[in-house]
């Protein structure tokens, strides 16, 4: 048990450096130049007798294109609930998504769907037999952008609009009772802001994005403060009454943070194949309060159409 | 020189932006509230004693001073040498509560309450295979069904162990079909020593017993740490289902170690619509809450009752609820209905005698219950 535990945690650790190698090679492709048609008769003439290197494969421009994206990888979770245990639990779990993404001149949509499940073990170790907690993740997202930076090459895009952003988090404790059970469920509207680049490396196009969702406003249902599985709502005089925990919140009282980044590599026929890191935070302070952190790697195929 | 502007710009932007990423990302160890420690004892202890202070429904109930345990049992738990005796003070101080649907949970031990342990079973499995069922009874799903012939006239009988075995229109039917193919007189239901299950249980029978739709339990939950933090009062209501059995007595075998679900099921026959139902035995253990489960920092798993469930104002005399839980205040709470907590009041009240090996007086005094109305 003991052994399991502490592959989880060289794991996390693990996957938490290639995440920041990963951020450092988006944050330098950032900052390159942008990709540029070369100029293929002075490449010719300086290279009489030599085989001449092949032209750099250039990013076409993003114009009006639409791609279907479908998404696979894994991740840690971190979660902290109060309705369930005082206890930190982490541990390690999967991902799957699906995305449609459409770009026009000076717009950007996305709606997007990921479900990340999570089997954590709580950070004190196993020796005590505790309960574990399996967490499941859906990230419904819809998001419509604006460009609002217009580079002469357009090879560095800044987005800025609006989100409409939902969590569902549901936790199952192995410990059998009425309340084993938590969720978190949120639905609002919020922020929304990305910045695309394009560059070329080792004679390959890449484009690197990163995005921001930062909700401000909306709903969200916890377990009531009695924690329990009641009886279904049809036998409830006051079928309302199960979702008396049902609460608007503002960035205040549930703060949530969504990071989402990407390096994109072009394939043939304006397909790509991009490598994502996701993290987020959440947290709900009302009453049985919940923290959850979530990082995620995935590798997505994006099916241009 | 524009050019270089524009670009110097976006360069520090994405570094800022970079910047803000990792920054917001190692700040997730700051933003994580941090766990209490799995070996403070006090901590262990303070996290049980403020869990059960803010969501306990029974204090006011049981006349229970949940600060005097603090003092009673938090320095006995920060002195504890070991594990075993900090989990036998915690246990102490939740059995405190006198309910039985308190349990600590560790690997090495599990408590237990049980607040009606010195009482009458007034159940005796032995008696009941021998002298009645005599290896002929059936199992279908699980329903134990048998026939008893008394002078005459036949008895539909089932035994029903424990709330917790699910229940199916199939086995239903069946049973009730036979019951009617043999014309009984009327259905004697044993759920002595039934120690509960699930709620949904309650409601397929009660369903099947009742004569109309009706509200059969009132509930409040909480909804804040505060003595008086509730929501308002919830009705549970029924509606009929078949096959049925509600146009012959029947009789509802009940015993102290029916508890919680063992004890809702009874508390619902209380309602009008149940007028050809009589719970005959002891009063029931009770355990009106529901049971709701935490864990303290060191691993272990506990619970207790966390919400409070009530036959409606007006079914139950004071008397009635004075002989099932004669030191509870039943004042708190009583424009809302009985708290059953210390037990459902029975109907006809009857003592078995476990040194007669020949007879279950109980289910005797159901059989004559039925054939008589009373």
């Amino acid at each position: 048990m003991e052994k399991c535990c502490i592959k989880k945690i060289v794991f996390t650790v693990r996957m938490r450096r290639t995440l920041m190698v990963f951020l450092c090679i988006s944050a330098w492709s950032i900052c390159l130049q942008p990709a540029q048609a070369q100029d293929s008769s002075a490449s010719a003439s300086s290279s009489y007798f030599i085989t001449p290197p092949p032209p750099p494969v250039v990013m076409p421009p993003v114009g009006n294109a639409s791609y279907l994206i479908a998404r696979l990888g894994g991740g840690s979770s971190i979660v902290q609930d109060a309705a369930l245990s005082p206890l930190r639990y982490l541990g390690a779990g999967v991902l799957g998504g699906v995305e449609y993404r459409a770009y026009q001149e000076t717009t950007f949509l996305s709606i997007a769907m990921d479900v990340q499940a999570s089997f954590l073990s709580p950070s004190i170790g196993n020796d005590l037999s505790p309960a574990q907690i399996t967490g499941v993740q859906v990230l419904p997202n819809l998001a419509l952008a604006f460009r609002v930076t217009h580079e002469e090459a357009h090879a560095l895009r800044v987005y800025a609009g609006g989100t409409l952003q939902g969590i569902a988090h549901i936790k199952i404790q192995s410990a059998f009772g009425n309340s084993a059970l938590a969720n978190d469920i949120y639905f609002g509207l919020g922020a929304f802001g990305r910045i695309e680049k394009d560059f070329s490396l080792f004679g390959k196009a890449f484009r690197a994005s990163s995005q921001l969702s930062l909700p401000l406003f909306g709903i969200a249902s916890r377990p009531s403060y009695s924690t329990t599985l009641r009886y279904p709502a049809t036998a409830l005089s006051n079928p309302l009454g199960a979702f008396s925990e049902v609460r608007g919140v503002s960035i205040a009282a549930f703060p949530l943070l969504d990071f989402r980044n990407s390096l994109e590599f072009m394939l043939g026929s304006g397909n790509f194949i991009a490598l994502n890191y996701d993290w987020n935070f959440y947290s709900y302070t009302h009453f049985n309060k919940v923290q959850s952190a979530r990082h995620a790697v995935s590798v997505a195929f994006l099916f241009k159409f | 020189m524009q050019k270089f502007s524009r670009f110097f710009t976006l360069r520090i932007a994405s570094i800022l932006a970079f910047g803000i990423v990792l920054l917001l990302v190692s700040c997730e160890q700051i933003l994580l509230d941090a766990p209490p420690s799995s070996k403070d004892n006090a901590a262990v202890f303070d996290s049980m004693w403020e869990t059960a202070r803010d969501k306990y429904t029974f204090f006011e109930f049981k006349r229970i001073d949940w600060n005097a345990m603090r003092e009673k049992y938090r320095n006995r738990a920060i002195q504890a040498a070991d594990n075993e005796v900090l989990f036998n003070v915690l246990a102490a101080m939740l059995n405190e509560l006198k309910d039985d649907h308190t349990n600590l949970v560790s690997k090495f031990n599990f408590s237990r309450a049980r607040p009606f342990f010195n009482d009458s079973l007034n159940f005796d499995s032995e008696i009941l295979n021998r002298v009645y069922l005599k290896n002929q009874e059936l199992y279908t799903g699980s329903l134990v069904n048998a026939i008893f012939e008394r002078e005459g006239k036949k008895f539909g009988y089932i035994r029903y162990g424990s709330f917790l075995s699910g229940l199916d229109s199939a086995s239903w039917g069946f049973v009730m079909n036979r019951f009617r193919k043999e014309n009984v007189a009327g259905m004697i239901l044993d759920i002595r020593n039934n120690g509960g299950g699930a709620i949904n249980n309650c409601n397929f029978l009660a369903s099947r017993l009742a004569t109309g739709r009706c509200t059969v339990l009132t509930e409040m939950t909480k909804n804040g740490p505060g003595a008086k933090d509730y929501n308002p009062p919830q009705s549970l209501i029924l509606s009929t289902a078949q096959p049925s059995f509600s146009d012959k007595p029947v009789a509802v075998l009940i015993n102290r170690n029916s508890y919680s679900a063992a004890s809702f099921f009874p508390a619902m026959l209380k309602a009008p619509e149940f007028s050809h139902v009589r719970l005959i035995g002891d009063h029931t253990g009770g355990g009106s809450g529901l049971p709701i489960d935490f864990q303290l920092p060191n691993g272990w798993t506990y619970r207790f009752s966390g919400t409070k469930t009530f036959i409606p104002a007006g079914r139950i005399t004071r008397a009635q609820a004075l002989a099932a839980a004669p030191s509870a205040n039943h004042d708190v709470d009583a424009e809302v209905g009985y708290n059953f907590e210390g037990g459902v009041p029975v109907d006809i009240r009857v003592t078995m005698n476990l040194a007669d090996r020949s007879r279950d007086a109980i289910l005797e005094r159901a059989m004559n219950y039925i054939v008589n109305g009373r």
